[in-house]
């Protein structure tokens, strides 16, 4: 599964994660729960941030055709290349990590602290 | 086990994949956006290519042209054909029936069409053969005997 795909269930999951503790806070009229689904979002926000980046290695420790390293046996061209598809590689899913990342990971940390308040609000407006 | 490959169909575009899949993976990163996508397509594609060199001589070592399935077609028998399928990489061998002899006629990558390449490939053997039968001399042109 690419990186792209963990994170966007991981996004959904998240937000899921911390709407629902809310709504759970005022489907049982207890607010003080409203902030545990937060801290769910918050720690699928970590687990991804680490584990879903591909890496480098492969691309860095690739076996020429012939079997040889690069880095032995390799002309300079293909060191280059091999360097850069490596750094924009890491660039490229730094990006894609910011892009699903920033607005869960905020929103849970909002919600792992303010939940329970948010949902004594909802709680008492709906009453 | 003898296995022969045949060099116009089967080595050099093994041998040109092999180049090609190595070219795109380590140039996947030639623009930014994108790259970590076309490094892991290229990276399977390299790897699945490896696995299929590794394989045939792992075959060629130890036999086992019996264990490779045998190739399904829609308007040729290909009762003696078996082949090889790695990821998007294929070969195809044509296999003695006492399995310890094979010619690899095909490598391609997919989509595979095996009864066009098939054809060309038969087309192009008997314009070899014709290339080497002496031309037959039109009858109103032969000599009194």
């Amino acid at each position: 599964m690419s990186q792209t795909s963990i994170l966007a269930i991981v996004t959904i999951a998240g937000f899921l994660a911390s709407l629902g503790g809310v709504w759970l806070a005022w489907l049982w009229g207890d607010p003080s729960i409203g902030h545990r689904g937060g801290a769910i979002g918050v720690a699928l926000s970590f687990a991804a941030l680490f584990a879903a980046r591909d890496t480098t290695t492969g691309l860095l420790e690739v076996r020429r055709p012939d079997g040889n390293s690069v880095w032995t046996h390799g002309d300079d061209t293909e060191k280059f290349a091999v360097l850069r598809s490596a750094i924009a590689v890491m660039i490229d899913g730094s990006a894609i990590e910011k892009r699903y990342l920033t607005w869960v990971s905020v929103v849970s940390t909002l919600v792992a602290g303010f939940g329970d308040l948010v949902a004594a609000w909802i709680i008492r407006v709906t009453d | 086990m003898k296995l022969a490959l045949d060099p116009a169909s089967f080595t050099a575009p093994l041998d040109a994949a092999t180049h090609e899949a190595y070219r795109d993976y380590i140039g996947s990163g030639a623009v930014v956006g994108g790259a970590q996508e076309r490094s892991r397509v290229a990276a399977r594609a390299y790897d699945n290519i490896r696995a299929f060199d590794a394989r045939l001589e792992g075959i060629l070592r130890d036999g086992g042209f019996d264990a490779l399935p045998r190739l399904v077609g829609a308007s040729i028998d290909f009762h003696y054909f078996r082949h090889l399928t790695i990821g998007p990489w294929r070969g195809v061998f044509i296999v003695h029936p006492d399995m310890d002899t094979a010619i690899g006629v095909i490598f391609s990558k997919e989509p595979h069409d095996m009864s066009q390449r098939l054809d060309e490939l038969a087309a192009s053997a008997m314009r070899d053969v014709a290339s080497t039968v002496p031309a037959e001399t039109p009858p109103g042109d032969r000599p009194c005997p």
